[in-house]
């Protein structure tokens, strides 16, 4: 499914990429192949609920919860 | 006053995680070119393994970069917050990770950034394994070798 959006201009992407040889090639960002939002499969969904519990975990232990 | 919540484009915990992968994967530096784009192209297999909290992607010339990973890598060095080389609690992301690890492996920058490039055209672009490989060809001046490999390689993702 290809759902292209909204094209960055120039100066918006010279504040977002930090390297030249990258920077240049946002000129070919006009083909909808460069950019894609792709609904997530209930896998990725599952998936992103384990990664969460990591993050909440780590929070957990930064914050010293389990001292 | 910067808070937590200002200092990355990601959350500050997933951000943390993210790096934290990338570091036991031995990159996720800035200091060169080459270590961003190696960084780049190793969580986009992360997240595609999924075993790394997700960033934004988009398509460039050399490959899927996301800006906002970019401004995080830059961001944790900047203010020298430490990132820890600690396991996964879950078993089964610890088991996914090393079958990224071992994927990754030796491979080239080149050669992430090839299969990096083919898996973004097959899987979100919906491409044909036919059409992509043709796209890998005129995008990135791939080899037939090149394809052949990175098609292979694809099928441990």
């Amino acid at each position: 499914m290809i759902n292209p959006l909204k094209k960055i201009s120039t100066s918006e992407a010279k504040d977002l990429i930090p390297d030249k040889e990258i920077l240049e090639s946002v000129e070919k960002d006009n083909d909808p192949i460069f950019k894609i939002s792709r609904p997530e499969s209930t896998k990725d969904l599952l998936n992103n609920q384990l990664l969460e519990i990591e993050i909440a975990l780590r929070k957990c232990d930064r914050y010293g919860v389990f001292e | 006053m910067e808070t937590e919540k200002d200092i990355f484009k990601n959350s500050y915990d997933a951000a943390i995680l993210a790096i934290s992968v990338l570091k036991r994967l031995g990159c996720g530096k800035v200091n060169t070119f080459e270590q961003r784009l190696r960084s780049q192209k190793t969580q986009y297999l992360a997240q595609s393994f999924g075993v790394s909290p997700k960033y934004p992607f988009n398509l460039y010339l050399r490959g899927p970069y996301s800006p906002s990973l970019a401004f995080d890598l830059f961001k944790i060095e900047e203010k020298g917050i430490p990132t820890r080389d600690c396991k996964f609690a879950s078993d089964e992301l610890e088991d996914r990770f090393n079958q990224l690890k071992k994927f990754i492996g030796n491979k080239t920058t080149r050669q992430l950034e090839l299969i990096a490039t083919l898996h973004w055209f097959i899987k979100m672009v919906g491409l044909s394994p036919d059409q992509s490989k043709q796209k890998l060809v005129e995008l990135k001046k791939a080899s037939k070798e090149e394809v052949e490999f990175s098609f292979n390689s694809l099928k441990e993702i």
